[in-house]
């Protein structure tokens, strides 16, 4: 025992070291993202894949004399945008999530310090914040003639490192200020894609009303991308150390900081056992009271069935707050915010379509994707991974009744997001009153429906839920950009344009404007557009038909393991 | 007409022969609990009993349906209860046991299930507010709730507080009262011995011994045990012959014998002869757990205790 002990001190000494443990904290941090591919997706993925698409689509338009491309004021925005994900989004939702799992729980158990499992997780998001940057930058470099002045890479690199920090302590701050996790993913992205929009992230603030430009400077972000766009602008000179820009910025770096730390010294106790607090509404009682006595006597019809599944797909996607913002707030948002920084809803465009009335559809269309393809099967995904699924196997409900029950509590969810954004709409822009508003809703049922039936066929060959949001999402926006819903009337290269009419999203939009065309011709329906979505209704129907089973392909083949032995 | 009958079952993945040619008939009404160590294939027999696995041979009635094929008109008759499922935890057990409820031609009131399975306090909380124990009870109540023929019940009240398990006890007990057949895999041999008619002894996918619990001890010659502290001072070598044969463990010397009164008579006079008080003398009728070892060998005990090569662990991380 001596000889081991004698031999153990030293050496656990050097690796339990402060610098040690922080340099494995990181490492840890750091593998723990590359197996987590939602996260990878969100935080470098979406900046550089914005950046490519929005420069491909319009980065060799020359805005000025002398060559100089619109990618030069897109790539500062699109920078901004991956530092802002990586550090504060990914801390916040990873740091709610660790809490969430017990991870916090367990890792407060162990000799390591604090400091140490917070620093790790802020030094793994400022690589995450570089390695994002560095792709957007050297893809502008590499492909779309973007000028990075030699004057300014000290500052890029200091200001990157400043704000990493500082949006950092920002992320943490919010993820311990919030109960769950589900709550921080939805406060975080509610506050990063509305901020962005007036951040000059998508280069819109020539058009944007003045009160809103102002807001935009009271916040972090809109600080950032005008550092970078200094940096990055050809005709300025100078090293590219903005002061004012950056007092800003580490101002709200210290703001968070101090939150963070009074936060974490007030150590409360954050298990989630807090009791739900008891409702006791007539309805609820008089239900209760009906739970006295057997809900039936003979075997439930397959409409019963069915209606029943419906209420409790509803109840899924409604009781999770980040999908409620993803599908439902975010589009609204969007419905108000996009007509506005484009000069106002009641803009004419080319067609004599108004801009509000416009993107009202297109954002309903996106909803439903949302809703859809992203947030039900998600929802489904998550069942299978917990043994819900399994469980429900076991009971006389057939299959059928729970995948229909699914897609149309889907398609009702989707339908109520569409009702708020017509409310939104009319009250911000006025526009006349669209004709083809029944062949509208007639359009948004059939996408949706349609877009469920691809999810869930497309869940059958993903083996978790975490795995599912990045294939759906990762699906789902540059599909969003290539198809007419946020950005209209770009030109696209011919194979660019083929894809987009592949899949099902650009003919649901172009569906939805035809229905809501000013000058309705025919019922608005536009046949062809929605004989591809029925197509891929069908084939996706059959493939579910086919593979959908209660359990993951993994766990059916395996014999069955104790995971708690 | 029996509940359940197997013949033969077999099922092997990828090369691994997890079920190998098990025969099994539950009659109705009885309650038999399917015993034996981690990967003997308990779980795999059931799973395949409830239709959530194909067989690779063998055939499998359930209630007079091959539960592969069985489909509604089965399930609306079986409660399953399965070793690990998770829920939605954003619901509360009352709106769950309610939803499954819906799923049933003659379920029991949700009221009553609720009470049956003690979850009353937190009947109205979501899910993820509740204990492990309290989500266990969860599990049960959604088993039992389509008022089910034949209940399968894979490691029932593995995380109960000893409170809930003899409720749970009760509650299995009141179901079979009421006529459903129950068939329950279970760790704990007392959990067996309580409830179950009948015990099934599975090891290496076949059944290696099946009967009451006094019939297993007979069969497997198990006799009657003789355990006292030794002395402290003396050891093993100092002992007289007794029994068939003894266990030492620390200081508990165990011994088994098919003449208790000549061996008890014996070790007294030993005892007296050297003027010593022998503590916690007892004499006892072999335990369940007695049979089990002797049938499933002492190895499969072994691999479930805790590490017991700590210096060796120790010095593998040092270096």
């Amino acid at each position: 025992m001596t000889t081991v002990a004698a031999v153990r001190h030293p050496v656990a000494s050097s690796w339990t070291s402060d610098p040690g443990m922080l340099w494995r904290q990181t490492r840890h941090e750091l593998v723990s993202l590359r197996r987590t591919p939602i996260t990878l997706i969100l935080s470098i993925g979406l900046p550089l894949l914005f950046f490519v698409l929005l420069s491909a689509l319009f980065g060799n338009q020359q805005v000025e004399e002398g060559g100089v491309r619109l990618v030069q004021f897109l790539a500062p925005g699109m920078a901004s945008f991956g530092v802002v994900m990586a550090t504060f989004s990914f801390l916040a939702v990873g740091l709610a999530e660790a809490r969430a799992t017990g991870v916090v729980k367990r890792q407060s158990g162990a000799p390591v310090p604090r400091w140490v499992l917070i620093a790790g997780r802020v030094c793994a998001a400022l690589v995450l914040g570089l390695v994002s940057t560095a792709l957007v930058l050297g893809a502008g470099l590499a492909f779309y003639d973007l000028l990075v002045p030699s004057r300014s890479v000290l500052a890029i690199v200091v200001t990157l490192v400043i704000a990493s920090a500082c949006f950092s302590a920002l992320g943490l701050a919010l993820a311990m200020a919030l109960p769950s996790m589900q709550l921080t993913v939805a406060v975080s992205n509610g506050i990063v894609i509305p901020l962005a929009f007036i951040s000059d992230m998508f280069m819109m603030s020539g058009r944007m009303p003045d009160w809103l430009a102002t807001i935009g400077w009271l916040f972090p972000l809109k600080h950032l991308t005008a550092i970078f766009a200094n940096a990055l602008n050809p005709h300025l000179s100078g090293s590219g150390f903005e002061l004012d820009h950056l007092a800003v910025i580490a101002l709200w770096g210290l703001a968070g900081a101090a939150v963070t730390t009074v936060q974490l010294s007030r150590d409360r106790d954050r298990d989630s056992s807090r009791a739900a607090p008891q409702r006791t509404s007539r309805a609820r009682a008089r239900r209760r009271l009906a739970d006295a006595s057997p809900c039936r006597t003979s075997a439930p019809s397959i409409a019963a069935l069915v209606s029943g599944q419906v209420g409790h797909a509803q109840s899924v996607l409604w009781r999770n707050a980040s999908a409620v913002f993803f599908a439902v707030a975010f589009p609204v948002l969007l419905v108000a915010i996009i007509p506005a920084v484009n000069g106002g809803g009641d803009q004419l465009m080319k067609d004599g379509q108004s801009l509000g009335v416009f993107y009202a559809g297109t954002m309903a269309i996106y909803g439903a994707a949302v809703t859809a393809y992203v947030n039900m099967p998600q929802g489904v995904a998550e069942a299978r991974d917990r043994g819900v699924l399994k469980r429900t196997g076991g009971t006389p409900l057939p299959a059928g009744a729970l995948l229909v029950g699914r897609v149309v509590g889907a398609v009702g969810v989707a339908l109520l997001t569409g009702v708020v954004i017509v409310g939104v709409a009319a009250l911000a822009f006025h526009p006349a009153w669209p004709p083809g508003l029944l062949a509208a809703a007639v359009v948004l049922v059939v996408s949706a429906i349609c877009f469920a039936v691809v999810g869930l066929a497309v869940m059958t060959f993903v083996h978790s839920a975490q795995a599912l949001t990045g294939v759906t999402l990762g699906t789902l926006l540059p599909l969003a950009f290539i198809s007419d819903v946020f950005i209209v009337g770009a030109t696209f290269p011919p194979v660019l344009d083929a894809v987009s009419w592949f899949f099902p999203l650009r003919p649901a939009s172009a569906a939805m404007s035809t229905a809501l065309a000013p000058q309705l011709s025919g019922s608005g329906l536009a046949l062809g557009h929605l004989a591809v979505l029925l197509a891929w209704t069908l084939a996706a129907g059959a493939v579910l038909r086919w593979r959908f089973s209660w359990e993951s392909m993994e766990s059916r083949s395996r014999q069955p393991a104790r995971r708690s032995a | 007409m029996a509940a359940i009958e197997v013949t033969g079952l077999r099922k092997v993945y990828g090369g691994v022969t997890a079920v190998d040619g098990l025969d099994l008939s539950v009659g109705e009404g009885e309650v038999v609990a399917l015993l034996g160590p981690n990967g003997a294939g308990k779980t795999t027999t059931v799973e395949i009993l409830e239709g959530y696995r194909t067989r690779d041979a063998g055939t499998v009635s359930v209630l007079g349906h091959d539960p592969q094929t069985g489909g509604r008109a089965l399930r609306e008759r079986l409660g399953i209860v399965l070793q690990e499922a998770g829920f939605e935890d954003n619901f509360t057990p009352r709106e769950l046991i309610r939803l499954h409820a819906g799923y049933y031609p003659h379920p029991k009131p949700v009221a009553e299930v609720i009470t049956l399975t003690g979850l009353d306090d937190k009947a109205d909380a979501r899910v993820r507010t509740l204990s492990g124990g309290q989500r266990r009870r969860l599990d049960l109540a959604l088993g039992i709730v389509g008022d089910p023929d034949l209940l399968f019940l894979d490691e029932p009240t593995t995380g109960f507080d000893p409170s809930a398990r003899r409720r749970a006890w009760d509650l299995v007990q009141g179901l079979r009262n009421l006529g459903a057949t129950i068939l329950l895999t279970t760790h704990y041999l007392d959990e067996a011995e309580h409830l179950a008619d009948r015990v099934v002894v599975i090891d290496h996918g076949r059944v290696v011994a099946q009967g009451t619990p006094e019939e297993l001890a007979a069969t497997a010659g198990a006799a009657t045990v003789i355990a006292f502290r030794m002395p402290s001072g003396l050891d093993g070598a100092d002992l007289p012959v007794l029994g068939l044969d003894r266990r030492i463990a620390g200081s508990v010397v165990e011994v088994r014998t098919e003449t208790p009164t000549v061996d008890v008579a014996t070790i007294a006079n030993w005892a007296i002869a050297r003027g010593v008080e022998l503590d916690d003398l007892t004499l006892a009728r072999p335990r369940l757990e007695d049979v089990y070892l002797d049938l499933v060998g002492e190895q499969a005990l072994g691999e479930t205790e805790p590490d017991t090569a700590a210096p060796t662990s120790t010095s593998t991380r040092a270096r």
